[in-house]
């Protein structure tokens, strides 16, 4: 088994793979790289600032409601499509756009850098589908607005790196994961989740907790509906589901509603789950 | 002479009374390792305590201590074996 190990997206991303290069494996973390560069919010110069500067128009074309068209990346139109599905899954509570209430909240740039004073909180963001619009190419956002892919993107790209790598390997990207194939003894690839070990075989698994990235005062989870850092007597939610991007999903989720009807909402939909 | 090779001269006497003034001055005032007005060294550290910053710093909280509560599907199968990488907050 060849494995590689490397920092990105904020945190230690882990590749495994039966039957897979070092060649490759090594493509795959450039790939990370070249995405993660593209998809940060804290280089001014990446594609999705790019976006989000989109959103704020010259005065003379304060008549209007969106900000201009932006031709965007395949992967960028992927994902901003993908967050639109995960709004709707999700009834709302998964919103890339709380991106200007986590800025007021403190959480304005890297966060090894620490938080920055807070400001007033911003209304609760309009629905998704009313600030952000994507087409073949391209997409644009409502004035104003300014979206953060955070989790989305991880889980996302954690699922297109399995799929590429090969058909028996293990992607991690800074906590969300995807397990396809076996692994090496056959029966699934073992991995930690809550305090156990599973044994994962073509399924992912991602956490959402307010333990991490915390400050004091707040915490980067912001809850859509109010748009403030969420209040949840759950602080940390594992959830396994058959994609990395859905059990991202389901884990923001599970937290924002809390554990009396966490277990509710991921009935029928997640494999399994692990509440603290 | 004409009106371009006068200011020329001009130009090029400028910066040659400049080259010989400024030199002329570093070499009148050599440093002076007796001269007043210097601090003098501090003799004893003095510790300060830190006064709260303008931004709040990052607080890394400690995870919960109470067990996770776990809910598995029937397929989901578990190992006593250790996990190679695991599901976590980032």
């Amino acid at each position: 088994m060849e494995s590689l190990k490397f920092t990105a997206l904020g945190g230690e991303c882990e590749l495994y793979g039966i039957d897979v290069s070092p060649a490759a494996l090594a493509e795959g973390e450039a790939w990370v790289r070249r995405m993660d560069k593209r998809l940060t919010r804290f280089n001014p110069w990446s594609e999705l600032s790019r976006f989000n500067d989109s959103a704020f128009t010259p005065r003379s074309e304060a008549g209007r409601r969106f900000g201009s068209w932006v031709a965007v990346s395949r992967e960028l139109e992927l994902l901003l499509r993908e967050s639109l599905r995960a709004y709707a899954e999700s009834n709302g509570l998964v919103h890339v756009g709380v991106l200007p209430a986590l800025r007021a909240a403190g959480y304005t740039r890297d966060f090894d850098a620490g938080p920055t004073a807070p400001t007033a909180a911003p209304p609760p963001p309009a629905p998704l589908p009313e600030l952000l619009e994507v087409r073949h190419g391209g997409a644009r956002l409502l004035k104003g607005a300014a979206i953060d892919l955070g989790g989305i993107a991880k889980g996302w790209m954690a699922d297109q790196l399995a799929e590429h790598l090969g058909t028996s390997v293990l992607v991690n990207l800074a906590g969300d994961l995807f397990a396809r194939g076996s692994g090496e003894n056959g029966e699934g690839w073992p991995v930690g989740f809550g305090d156990r070990t599973l044994l994962l075989k073509d399924m992912g698994a991602a956490t959402s907790g307010t333990t991490k990235r915390a400050w004091a005062g707040g915490h980067h989870l912001i809850d859509p509906r109010t748009g403030l850092p969420a209040e949840s007597d759950l602080s940390e939610v594992s959830v396994l589901a058959s994609t990395a991007t859905d059990a991202e999903i389901y884990a923001k989720v599970a937290l924002l509603l809390g554990s009396v009807d966490a277990p509710k909402w991921l009935e029928g939909r997640s494999q399994g789950w692990s509440l603290t | 002479m004409d009106r371009a090779a006068a200011l020329r001269a001009s130009a090029a006497l400028f910066a040659a009374a400049a080259f010989v003034g400024s030199g002329s001055y570093v070499v009148a005032h050599p440093k002076n390792g007796a001269a007043p007005l210097q601090p003098p060294a501090e003799t004893q550290l003095t510790l300060r305590t830190p006064a709260p910053s303008a931004t709040a710093l990052p607080v890394r909280t400690a995870h919960a201590t109470l067990p996770p509560r776990i809910t598995l599907a029937p397929g989901v199968q578990a190992t006593v074996l250790p996990g190679i990488t695991f599901t976590h907050v980032s």
